[in-house]
C-alpha cells in the first residue's frame, strides 16, 4: 500500500514527515478482524442488522476475547461520558440535593435465605470502584440498590485486579436505576475457576441532572454445615 | 459543507437498498467489500484510534454500503465509496465524542494501552496531537501520510474541492509542526 512511502515528502520539515510515516507504519496495525467479515457475510442476509449495540444488551457473554475488548470501549465511553457530566452542577432535578452535596450511598441490602454477604462497596458518583474477592468464589449473587437516573454498569472477572486486557475473561450487567433505589439481584456461576473480582461505575446520561448513588453487595453461598459424625 | 450533507452526499449519490435483492447482488456485494475491508478497518482505526470502535464504526459504514449497494454502478469505485463511507461514520463518531470526551479514565487504567491503534498513535508528540485536529483534518491527514494519496486524489476521495483538501492539510500540519518544535 505504500510503496514509496519513505521517499514520499509532503511537508517541508522532514522531522514532521518522519514522524507522521512512522506513526501510519502498516505493519503495526492489524487488518480486519475476522469477526468483521463474518459481519459482512451477514449483512446481505440481514440488512436490518444494526451492528454491535454498547449498551442495548444487558448481558455480555463470558470469556471471549473480542468481548472483553468491547468492554474495554465500554469503559472508554464510559469515561467520556463522566467527564461531562461529573462536572456539571448537580443541585436541581429529580432526587438532586439542594445543597449540590453527593447523594449518600444507600445501604447494602440483606443477603436471602441461603445467601450470605461476603462484600459490598459502593459509589455516590461517577468514580469507578470495585472489590476483589476474598477468597475467590465460583458462584455469587450481585445484589445492587441504586437510586438516580442512569444506569449502573456492574463487571465480574475471573482475575483481580481493575485492569482489562483484552483476553481477560469478563461479564458485565447494566442495571437501570430509579428514583427510589431499585433493588435488582442477578445469581452468577463462573463457567471456570473462580469469581475474584467485582466493579462498577455509574453511566450517567448527558441530560442527567443528579448523581446516581449505589451500592454493589456481593453474597455467596451459605455454608452448609457438614453432618455431625456424632450423631 | 457541513458533516451531515456530506454524509447524505455520499450515500444519496447511489440511493437506498430495495428489499429481495438477488443472491447474485449479495455475492458482489461481500465479494467486492470484503476486498476492501481490511483498508476499510485501518482507516478506521487510525482515525479513531481505537480498535473496538472502528470494528463498530465499520460495520455502520458495511450497514450503510449494502442499502445503498443496489445503486452501485462501477465495481472499481467501490474501494473509494467504501472509505468515503468510512471517514463519515468515524467523523461523526469522533464529533460525538468530543462533545462528552475530556478526560481519559481508559489511560489512567491502563484499559486500552495495548490497542494497536491507540499505541501507533501515542507514539510520539505529533500522534498524540492528532487528537486535537478536527475530524475533516484527521481525515486528509490519515489518507495523505497512510495512503500516500495525492491531494488530487484525496480531493476526489472525499468528494471535496481541492482548495479545501489544501488548507485542511495546511492547517493540520502547521499545528502539529508546531509539537514538534517543542
Amino acid at each position: 500500500m505504500k510503496l514509496f512511502r519513505r521517499t514520499a515528502r509532503h511537508t517541508s520539515d522532514p522531522r514532521l514527515d518522519e514522524s507522521l510515516h512512522d506513526i501510519f507504519e502498516d505493519r503495526r496495525t492489524p487488518g480486519a478482524p475476522e469477526a468483521l467479515y463474518e459481519f459482512l457475510r451477514e449483512v446481505p442476509v440481514n440488512s436490518a442488522e444494526r451492528g454491535r449495540g454498547r449498551f442495548g444488551i444487558a448481558w455480555h457473554g463470558l470469556g471471549r476475547a473480542g468481548r472483553a475488548a468491547s468492554l474495554a470501549v465500554v469503559v472508554v465511553l464510559v469515561a467520556g461520558v463522566l467527564a461531562v457530566t461529573v462536572g456539571l452542577p448537580r443541585t436541581i432535578g429529580p432526587g438532586g440535593s439542594a445543597t449540590g452535596e453527593p447523594q449518600p450511598i444507600p445501604s447494602a441490602p440483606a443477603a436471602p435465605a441461603g445467601w450470605s454477604f461476603q462484600a459490598s462497596f459502593g459509589s455516590g458518583g461517577g468514580l469507578w470502584v470495585g472489590t476483589n474477592l476474598l477468597p475467590p468464589a465460583p458462584r455469587i449473587a450481585i445484589h445492587v440498590v441504586c437510586k438516580g437516573p442512569d444506569e449502573v454498569a456492574v463487571f465480574v472477572a475471573t482475575d483481580p485486579g481493575m485492569h482489562l486486557p483484552d483476553t481477560r475473561p469478563v461479564q458485565a450487567l447494566v442495571l437501570s436505576c430509579d428514583p427510589e433505589g431499585k433493588e435488582s439481584r442477578v445469581e452468577m456461576t463462573a463457567p471456570s475457576g473462580a469469581f475474584q473480582q467485582v466493579s462498577a461505575v455509574g453511566i450517567p446520561s448527558p441530560a442527567s441532572l443528579v448523581d446516581t448513588s449505589y451500592v454493589v453487595s456481593i453474597e455467596v453461598p451459605s455454608v452448609t454445615p457438614a453432618p455431625s459424625a456424632s450423631s | 459543507m457541513s458533516l451531515a450533507t456530506e454524509v447524505q452526499v455520499a450515500e444519496g449519490a447511489i440511493g437506498p437498498a430495495a428489499e429481495g435483492e438477488s443472491s447474485a447482488l449479495s455475492a458482489e456485494f461481500v465479494r467486492l467489500a470484503a476486498r476492501h475491508l481490511d483498508g476499510a478497518f485501518k482507516l478506521a482505526g487510525y482515525l479513531l484510534g481505537d480498535s473496538g470502535e472502528a470494528e463498530d464504526a465499520v460495520q455502520e459504514a458495511l450497514i450503510r454500503a449494502w442499502r445503498a449497494w443496489p445503486r452501485m454502478r462501477d465495481p472499481d469505485s467501490v474501494g473509494p465509496w467504501l472509505d468515503r463511507i468510512v471517514a463519515n461514520v468515524c467523523k461523526t463518531r469522533i464529533g460525538a465524542r468530543r462533545r462528552v470526551r475530556s478526560i481519559a479514565l481508559n489511560d489512567e487504567l491502563g484499559v486500552v494501552a495495548a490497542d494497536p491503534f491507540r499505541a501507533a498513535l501515542a507514539r510520539d508528540a505529533v500522534g498524540r496531537a492528532l487528537e486535537r485536529l478536527s475530524p475533516e483534518q484527521r481525515v486528509v491527514v490519515v489518507l495523505r501520510y497512510w495512503r500516500d494519496m495525492p491531494l488530487e486524489q484525496i480531493a476526489t476521495r472525499l468528494e471535496l474541492p481541492l482548495g479545501t483538501v489544501k488548507s485542511r492539510l495546511h492547517y493540520a500540519l502547521r499545528l502539529l509542526g508546531r509539537e514538534i518544535d517543542r
